[in-house]
């Protein structure tokens, strides 16, 4: 085959949600139409990344990066870039052409990023095992196959000092140990890809941009504890992602990397794929083995712990996709290699989704021990719209706020606790003045309510009552007395439920009284929402210099709570107004007035 | 002269005209040479094409067609032809230089499809650059370069027997 | 399809990774960009070029990628960019074919900048 440019199309579920799809077939019937398909190779790839600026087209060997590509520009692409050999300017990220040896790592988005987990997301074709393959695919299998003995592996673990990237950070040697160790005739490997937490999509990326590194690395533990079979629990909700799964399996299966006597090796091993319904509490280990039992998704008490008795009581090792898809690199580069990358405290890197007011909204993998600074602003590009930098949640909605003077922390997984956050799966999530903290922990808080399975009495009864005291607060109605209540809930949550979910379901909470005390003061005491946003702390009011009376608010208001005459002050009647703030959006003057 | 160096220019010529597929062929006998460059790019010049300086890209470029006319001594064309650029000279003293391949390397080298063909007494030899993609033989890295040299060598026999 | 033994599988990571290879410009993170202009040839950048491309090859610098651009005129000619990741962009001017072979084995295969040879680029328009 000798193609000359090679074309890859991010098939991410982001750009794809974008019609990416649609540029992917339009490119392939360009090429058809202007006579070059002999010459292009047209690619749907995992995610790149840079999602704010979706869908990416990038096209090889000139590493041309195009942005916010539209099917109608398959045509020019072809036509121009292809053919006759230059590049579509206005579809290039910097709208200006590069010099020859100008990379996309030049892109400031890509610069501070080491891409281990998702090394081959926008590089090779998902679909095709050949590309992972070619990629160094299973060549960490054959080593594991016929060079090491399964404590090998475990040590080299040890040695990478790999931690689950669940959340949690548990050394996963100790996990595989354990099981390995554990008595038993029938063991199991699981994958957890219930990713639930607002606004995290790690897992469903890597899963659909490289599935064949999760299959490997589970073969790999298979081998390693002596299991036959594992599973793969993955959400409903990401069909791509389960679909590229499914074909990865089977394109393994066909060339036995999957299936009986792998490799001529002897070793048996399949995967099979269980649909989780979307609980987020599925997500919780034990849960989600009751889950794959065909339970209801409820927690149990640990110990006995899964590596001991698991799925069908039965020894087993699970972690989460990310934690899986570092296995086969640290295999084939080694446990020290590994180990040099990162801080003291954790090693390897982390993927973080970065979501919220920032400018580049995306997916990012960083060593760990990189400042949240430059995650904000040098990766993510600032805070969009110019707004002031408030503070960052991670961990979801087991974590906590992360303010201006913590920025500079190197995260990782003891960096974050000790500022009473925590890592989490890596959901990040930038929030500006605009936003207040109050009513962002009640909307985490609401969430872990919905999602509680009520079978313990804290996380059951404590989240809604926590809920309701911010309820009342973001009212107008709250007391001096609400602070240490909440307190006191908040604690006994965290003493007396079962798992995780109502553990830290107060986290949210906890963490943002102690860095905006004074903003929960100002909601209590002064019954004001200092950055507008609770309705019923706030009216909108006209000021009466800034207004020329030109009726635009009026015409806009959708309740009609807005009078005057033309070219007079108007005045809003605070009874009617429902404070949508449709005409402080209308305004052209800034007449329009928040108190 | 090195018939092959005016070759290039030639080549760069289309390349710049937006060419994507370039035919080159070379006849060479009796002691001279005569080229036909083929090309599928716009042809967009006012006045002589083969002035020195006649060109709208800058500095130091628009010299290769002038170059050509110097060398072959006014004996060259410029003309469209089935939506072609064909350009045709004939040089009188020509050969093809010392190590066809590091003559062959540059014309080779450029971003497009080149399609070259070299008679001589009755003999000849094609390279294409898709043919050295498939061998992976395009010459821009190690690896490929040594490729690249190699099986230039073993076409140059077709043409020396 | 018939299972692939021990054998089989290297076999297949051969074949493709040599396609896979020439989408990877990562692991070609060095530009050598040699001015091939009119007036460049005539000051020798075809030796040049060619000196560059043997010493690559001979050396086996397989993240080094060669190519050419138009004249690099008012500056003395050949001239040669090199890009690498550590150095970023240095230019050398009035490059024959001995400096061609030390670019490669200092700059390219060593890291160290040839500040005898390095000019600034000045712009022709």
């Amino acid at each position: 085959m000798g193609f000359k440019n090679y074309i890859l199309v991010c098939g991410g579920t982001g750009c794809e949600s974008s019609r990416s799809d649609q540029i992917y077939h339009s490119l392939i019937d360009e090429a058809q139409a202007q006579g070059v398909a002999d010459q292009v190779q047209v690619i749907k790839t995992g995610c790149f990344g840079f999602c704010e600026q979706g869908p990416i087209v990038k096209i090889l060997p000139e590493d041309s990066f195009y942005v916010q590509v539209k099917p109608e520009d398959a045509r020019e692409l072809i036509a121009e870039h292809v053919i006759k050999g230059r590049e579509v300017t206005r579809l290039l990220y910097n709208k200006a052409p590069r010099k020859a040896y100008e990379e996309v790592e030049d892109i400031k988005f890509y610069q501070k990023q080491l891409r281990i987990v998702l090394r081959n997301c926008g590089s090779i074709d998902p679909e095709n095992i050949d590309e992972y393959i070619a990629a160094d695919g299973y060549k960490a299998l054959e080593k594991v196959l016929f060079e090491m003995t399964p404590d090998d592996v475990i040590n080299e673990l040890k040695t990478a000092g790999l931690r689950g990237r669940g959340g949690a950070g548990f050394p996963t040697w100790m996990k595989w140990n354990f099981t390995k160790q554990a008595e038993g005739d029938e063991k199991y490997v699981v994958c957890n890809a219930d990713e639930g937490d607002p606004g995290a999509y790690m897992d469903r990326s890597t899963l659909e941009g490289d599935p064949h590194s999760v299959l490997e690395a589970m073969t790999i533990c298979g081998h390693t504890i002596g299991a036959h079979h594992g599973y793969i629990y993955i959400r409903a909700e990401y069909p791509l992602a389960i679909h590229r799964l499914e074909v990865a399996m089977k394109q393994a299966r066909e060339y036995g990397l999957l299936g009986k006597d792998i490799l001529g090796s002897g070793f048996d091993y399949d995967i099979e794929i269980r649909l989780g319904a979307g609980a987020f509490v599925c997500g919780e280990e034990t849960a989600l083995l009751q889950s794959i039992e065909g339970h209801r998704g409820m927690p149990q008490p640990r110990p006995p712990f899964p590596a001991v008795k698991g799925l069908w009581g039965k020894p087993t090792v699970i972690n989460n996709v990310e934690t899986w898809a570092n296995v086969a690199q640290i295999i084939n580069k080694g446990g020290a290699w590994f180990a040099s990358i990162g801080t003291a405290d954790s090693h390897g890197t982390k993927v973080f989704a970065l979501t919220g007011k920032i400018c580049n909204s995306g997916l990012v993998e960083v060593p760990m021990g990189t400042t949240l600074r430059e995650i904000v602003y040098d990766i993510g590009g600032g805070i969009a719209h110019g707004k002031r930098f408030k503070a960052v949640q991670t961990g979801g909605p087991s974590g906590g706020v992360i303010t201006e003077e913590n920025l500079d922390t190197p995260i990782d997984f003891g960096g974050l606790q000790k500022i009473g956050s925590m890592m989490g799966s890596g959901g990040m999530i930038v929030m500006d003045e605009d936003d207040c903290i109050v009513d962002v922990a009640k909307f985490y808080l609401n969430f872990t309510v919905d999602e509680s399975c009520g079978k313990c009495a804290p996380c059951r009864i404590g989240g809604k009552s926590l809920c309701n005291i911010l309820e009342k607060i973001t009212q107008g109605k709250g007391e001096p007395g609400d602070i240490d209540q909440i307190q006191q809930i908040a604690h006994a949550m965290r003493v007396g439920s079962l798992c995780a979910l109502g553990q830290t379901a107060p986290n949210p909470v906890l963490s943002s009284l102690r860095y905006f005390p004074k903003e929960y003061e100002a909601h209590i005491q002064d019954k004001k929402c200092p950055s507008g946003k609770c309705k019923k702390l706030i009216s909108y009011e006209i000021n009466p210099s800034k207004c020329i009376g030109c009726t635009a608010c009026s015409r806009k208001c959708p309740v009609g709570a807005i009078s005057g005459e033309v070219k007079k002050p108007h005045k809003i009647n605070g009874n009617v107004c429902i404070k949508c703030g449709v005409c402080k959006e209308t305004c052209k003057f800034g007449a329009i007035e928040i108190h | 002269m090195d018939i092959l160096d005016l070759v290039r220019e030639a080549v760069e010529n289309s390349v710049e005209a937006g060419a994507s597929f370039i035919e080159v062929s070379v006849s060479m006998a009796d002691g001279g040479g005569s080229v036909a460059v083929s090309d599928d790019g716009v042809l967009s010049v006012d006045g002589d094409p083969f002035e020195r300086g006649c060109t709208t890209k800058g500095i130091g470029r628009g010299d290769g067609l002038s170059l050509i006319r110097e060398a072959s001594s006014g004996r060259c064309s410029l003309e469209r032809w089935n939506g072609r650029t064909v350009l045709r000279f004939h040089v009188d003293d020509a050969r093809l230089g010392e190590g066809l391949s590091s003559s062959l390397l540059p014309i080779f080298l450029f971003p497009a499809e080149i399609a070259l063909t070299i008679d001589m007494a009755g003999r000849s030899m094609t390279l294409r650059t898709g043919e050295l993609r498939d061998a992976d033989a395009f010459p821009d890295r190690a690896g490929a370069i040594g490729r690249f040299r190699e099986m230039v060598r073993q076409k140059e026999g077709e043409i020396y027997g | 399809m018939a299972k692939l033994s021990l054998s089989d599988l290297r076999e297949i990571r051969v074949r493709e990774e040599r396609n896979l290879k020439k989408r990877d410009i990562h692991g070609r993170s060095v530009h050598v960009v040699v001015a091939m202009g009119t007036s460049g040839i005539n000051a020798g950048a075809k030796l040049t070029l060619n000196a560059l491309a043997d010493e690559v090859e001979k050396k086996g610098l397989e993240n080094v990628i060669i190519t050419q651009t138009g004249s690099a005129a008012p500056n003395p000619e050949p001239v040669v960019e090199v890009y690498t990741p550590n150095e970023g962009l240095v230019v050398y001017g009035s490059v024959d074919k001995d400096t061609a072979v030390r670019i490669v084995d200092e700059h390219l295969a060593g890291g160290k900048v040839l500040e005898d040879k390095r000019i600034e680029l000045k712009e022709g328009e």
